[in-house]
């Protein structure tokens, strides 16, 4: 499947090891040519991944570019790779994030070696995650991450950074181990009833598991997916993870680790327990509404503007979440849409706020305060950043925000329309942050003779902003690819087939609904 | 009971061997030209000689299955495992032993001869098939380490680990003597087979129960169970570090496998006792290790904490009373003992003379200072807290697993929960070594042998951690005797 005629996912997965090797034997000392280096990897990296953009075929939920060797015979375990229309889009947005983050970590000074190690080895289990179709092998990539992703913080963090790291640590794995119970119980589960040893997706899919078990067999998933998304009330390590760790660590937590709970829902935990989904949906749509307002209230108060950009993620992955649960075209494909988007915009916030940073090692609001004036091009990609953010029409943040919001509204109205207060608050929080911040008078003499954006820092954003404008403007070819897996999706979980019918109205139904809204949305802004 | 008097002596070279290459090392030790060139390794390369000499005969009983001696010796996969299992464990703390022997200038053939003794006491265990002959394995084992355990004499707590060691293992050797008779009064016999038919039979008595539990209770002292663990954090405190890895993982490794021969051959009747029994001993040993290990400032009781709470979770295959959950138990304890080795021995290297630095905090910024060795900690205390692509994780996937099988539910997810915890003391070594900034230049000597040993240690962890393959179906094919 597909045109490509090598194994293609394993070479994009496993790259950055070979990144790794090649830093294993640079000199300690020379940090210019280790962060080239890794740079270099990550370029190649981005690039090795684009073919799976375009050698995509597309109108199949299909998995395409599938590998698949024997792994463990013992076990039934395989080596099992491949990725449909939802993970292509996380993939990408890995090797783009990871890019970026690499060459948004040049001011890291301290132990660059091993940074750019485990930076690089944090990519490939990230991949590994998006990629995996045996559970076994999947498992092994999920808690792995944690291991880079701990020194990362807790090595090149902030103040805190110890016990942000330690309790990232703690609260993912004790999320995970109760999974992993789970995997195995499924195991079991369809050799008794197929009679066939296997951590394949699919197979495991195919046996259903008695009502009695599979609530808590569901519960057991959604913990650990539901402390990764965060979903209130499980979020309280986010903040303090995000706000500890260096700017490239928050980029990636937030950009495709967050991503990785609102995947496992989708991927996991939804279809392998249908019924036990629809029966805690309203359980969850309160959690993801919660999450929602919460979030977004919490940022309203925040001084400090990485804190402000945390919280908004709790509140963006809510909307996800709405999304997710509702269930039906709309709200999914939006609920996916907004993973890609939350991943830019919140990426882009993390990337500027880390800039400023650097210069004035502060991030409080109070510290700044006209600084539009100083830095003109920052200010010019912050506002972007902000309002792509926010769901502003033109910029990605507002396909994906909106898709799931009317989607939700279709079957689940009262959640939907509280959950519509986020696109008023995030406004109001991001943009009363940017007045702070930006406009009037310099108020901290400090500020008066910050440098603006260097060539590098304007790359960085600039391509940010690319990709943010080609989704906000030009979604088709994000939401044609995702279509067939997102159908596919909805039909595991409600058990409807007809519902590929209505795969040919979508496009044109969307479109109207699109630019319907995005007319409504503006008025409403302008007003 | 016609027992033929058939003696072979084929399965014995290997313990020939060891004995011969025991005596040898004393006899240099004693007759050696010792003022000549750098002897410091010469014990220690006639002991892994020993060492591999018999694993090459061992290999040669691969697919060998019978009895000798009257039937009390038996040759099956499992003896030849556990025993290849020994060899390897013995080999790698030689490897660690002669630079800390002689900074403690107590660099001795006979500390390698004990050794070698021990692993002859180690294969009687794992070989027996009759309660007496495994006590008598059981005691030539006890014996070396207690003396093992106060080899640096001139330390205090050295002494101390031996003589409380010396103290509860008698005591706990005399239970076990009481339970076999107590069983022995009713079979009137104790070869495991007998047992089994006798149990068969249905012919089981308070006697019986009582006697079989005694039994347990001295197999759970010899692995530290709780709530038989208490004198693991001292003895392994106390003991030199490369013994006390040894301690820690080869008397593990002989015990479950003789448990799961007593349980699973002789005594699979009276399984619903003892299930109980063994499944509320992983209960304990694994909170009361993981709770107390929390609490540790020394590197050495905290991993005597983590090995009480390694028990536990190796427990849980034993619970399970299946062939998988057997097999998942041996392949545990290869995991276990690599991982613990390693961490021994970097302990040992950190350690230095008089092991004055083994509290965690002597290991700030031990991966600013000393990067290679920090990554082989780290890796073996990943693996320790088992985290998936290491040995460790794969180990505790396979045991629960078998849990989860036979409906064991409630104990694995004590048991996951339990592992999460444990992470956390774990992580706390990684943040001295990877997160703090070092006080001190670290003068440790470069020592090739030990660096030999942690290759070995941290290849085996990743073999295990990520093709498991051959080591499962291995483990697996041991214990096609099981009658489950």
């Amino acid at each position: 499947m597909g045109g490509v005629h090598y194994p293609i996912l394993t070479v994009v997965t496993f790259f950055p090891l070979v990144g790794v090797l090649i830093l294993l034997f640079v000199n300690k000392e020379s940090k210019e040519a280790l962060r080239r280096t890794a740079f270099v990897v990550t370029v190649v990296e981005f690039l090795l991944s684009l073919p799976l953009y375009f050698q995509f075929q597309l109108g199949t939920h299909n998995f395409q570019f599938v590998e698949k060797v024997p792994w463990i015979k013992m076990l039934g375990a395989s080596y099992h790779l491949g990725i449909d229309g939802i993970t292509l889009f996380l993939v990408l947005l890995t090797t783009f994030l990871t890019m970026l983050s690499i060459l948004a970590s040049w001011t890291i000074d301290k132990h660059v070696k091993e940074y750019m190690i485990s930076f690089l080895l944090l990519e490939t289990t990230m991949i590994g995650v998006f990629c995996a179709l045996d559970m076994l092998l999947f498992y092994l990539f999920w808690e792995a991450m944690l291991v880079p992703m701990y020194l990362l913080i807790g090595v090149w963090g902030g103040p805190r950074r110890v016990y942000a790291a330690i309790k990232f640590f703690l609260y993912t794995m004790a999320g995970s181990v109760l999974m992993l119970v789970s995997i195995i119980y499924l195991y079991y589960h369809h050799y008794k009833v197929a009679g066939k040893l296997t951590f394949g997706l699919s197979s495991l899919l195919s046996s259903p598991v008695s009502a009695s078990v599979a609530p808590w067999l569901f519960l057991a998933f959604a913990l650990a997916f539901a402390i990764k998304v965060p979903m209130f009330p499980f979020h309280t390590w986010l903040p303090d993870a995000h706000v500890e760790a260096p700017t490239a660590g928050s980029v990636i937590l937030a950009g495709v680790l967050l991503k990785m709970g609102t995947y496992g829902f989708l991927r996991f935990c939804m279809p392998f327990f249908p019924k036990a989904t629809l029966h805690f949906s309203y359980l969850f749509l309160t959690l993801a509404v919660i999450s929602i307002i919460y979030g977004a209230l919490v940022a309203l108060v925040q001084d400090d503007v990485k804190k402000l950009v945390a919280y908004s993620s709790v509140s963006h992955l809510g909307t996800v979440m709405l999304g997710l649960f509702a269930l039906n075209l709309q709200s999914v494909s939006g609920g996916v849409l907004q993973m890609i988007n939350h991943g830019l915009s919140t990426g882009a916030l993390f990337l500027l706020v880390g800039m400023v940073y650097d210069r004035r090692h502060t991030r409080l609001i109070k510290e700044f305060g006209g600084i539009g004036r100083v830095m003109p091009i920052y200010a010019t990609f912050f506002m972007i950043a902000t309002f792509s953010s926010i769901g502003l029409p033109g910029l990605n943040g507002f396909i994906g925000e909106f898709l799931s919001l009317v989607g939700a509204f279709k079957t689940y109205p009262v959640f939907a329309v509280l959950g519509t207060t986020a696109t008023v608050l995030s406004a109001a929080y991001m943009l009363w942050m940017y007045k702070r911040v930006f406009f009037h008078e310099v108020t901290v003499e400090a500020n008066r003779d910050l440098k603006d954006l260097c060539f590098r820092e304007f790359m960085i954003m600039f391509m940010v902003v690319l990709a943010m404008f080609w989704i906000g403007v030009y979604p088709k070819p994000v939401l044609q690819r995702m279509e067939p897996s997102v159908l596919h999706f909805i039909s595991q979980v409600k058990g409807n087939p007809s519902v590929q019918i209505q795969q040919k109205e979508l496009s044109s139904r969307a479109k109207e609904k699109l630019s319907m809204a995005a007319f409504a949305v503006e008025n409403k802004r302008l007003r | 009971m016609a027992v033929g008097l058939n003696i072979s002596i084929k399965p014995l070279i290997p313990v020939i061997v060891l004995v011969v290459a025991g005596v040898l090392v004393l006899f240099l030790d004693v007759f050696g030209d010792k003022g000549r060139g750098d002897s410091r390794f010469r014990y220690m390369f006639l002991g892994i000689l020993g060492l591999a000499v018999a694993a090459w005969f061992t290999l040669g009983l691969w697919d060998e299955k019978g009895f000798t001696f009257a039937e009390t010796f038996i040759t099956d996969k499992l003896s030849v495992i556990s025993s290849l299992i020994y060899f390897l464990i013995a080999g790698l703390t030689f490897l660690f032993s002669p630079d800390y022997l002689r900074q403690e200038h107590r660099n001795l053939g006979e500390y390698y001869a004990l050794v070698l003794f021990a692993v002859v006491g180690l294969v009687f265990m794992s070989s027996a098939n009759h309660l007496i002959l495994f006590f008598v394995g059981l005691e030539v084992l006890s014996i070396a380490l207690y003396a093992l355990a106060g080899f640096v004499r001139q330390r205090d707590l050295c002494s101390e680990a031996a003589l409380k060691y010396l103290f509860l293992g008698g005591f706990s050797s005399a239970l076990f003597l009481l339970g076999v008779a107590l069983i022995y009064s009713v079979t009137d016999g104790l070869y495991f087979k007998d047992l089994a038919r006798f149990v068969g039979a249905g012919t089981s008595s308070l006697t019986v129960l009582l006697g079989v539990s005694l039994v347990l209770v001295g197999f759970f002292f010899k692995i530290s169970a709780a709530p038989f663990h208490a004198w693991a954090p001292d003895v392994y405190g106390g003991a030199p570090a490369p013994v006390a890895g040894f301690m820690a993982t080869a008397a593990k490794v002989a015990i479950f496998a003789v448990m799961l021969r007593f349980l699973g051959l002789a005594f699979y009747a009276l399984k619903s006792h003892w299930i109980a029994i063994v499944t509320v001993v992983s209960v304990l040993s694994m909170i009361v290790g993981n709770f107390a290990a929390l609490r540790q400032e020394n590197v050495k009781r905290l991993l005597a904490y983590s090995s009480i709470a390694h028990a536990g979770y190796a427990l849980v295959g034993v619970a399970a009373a299946s062939r998988q959950g057997a097999a998942a138990v041996v392949f545990y304890m290869l995991a276990y003992s690599l991982m613990n080795l390693g961490a021994f021995g970097v302990v040992a290297l950190v350690g230095r003379e008089e092991e004055r630095y083994v509290r965690i905090s002597d290991y700030a910024g031990l991966a600013a200072k000393r990067p290679v060795l920090a990554a082989t900690m780290a890796i073996c205390l990943f693996s320790l807290a088992g985290i998936p692509g290491t040995a460790g994780f794969m180990g505790k996937f396979y045991v629960f697993a078998s849990g989860v099988r036979v409906g064991q539910l409630p104990l694995v997810v004590i048991a996951v929960i339990n592992s999460a915890v444990a992470a956390y003391y774990y992580l706390k070594v990684v943040y001295m070594m990877y997160m703090v900034e070092p006080k001190e230049e670290y003068k440790i000597s470069f020592n090739p042998m030990a660096v030999v040993a942690l290759v070995v240690v941290v290849l085996g962890i990743f073999q295990l951690g990520l093709l498991p393959g051959g080591a499962l179906a291995v483990s697996y094919s041991s214990f096609a005797w099981i009658p489950f």
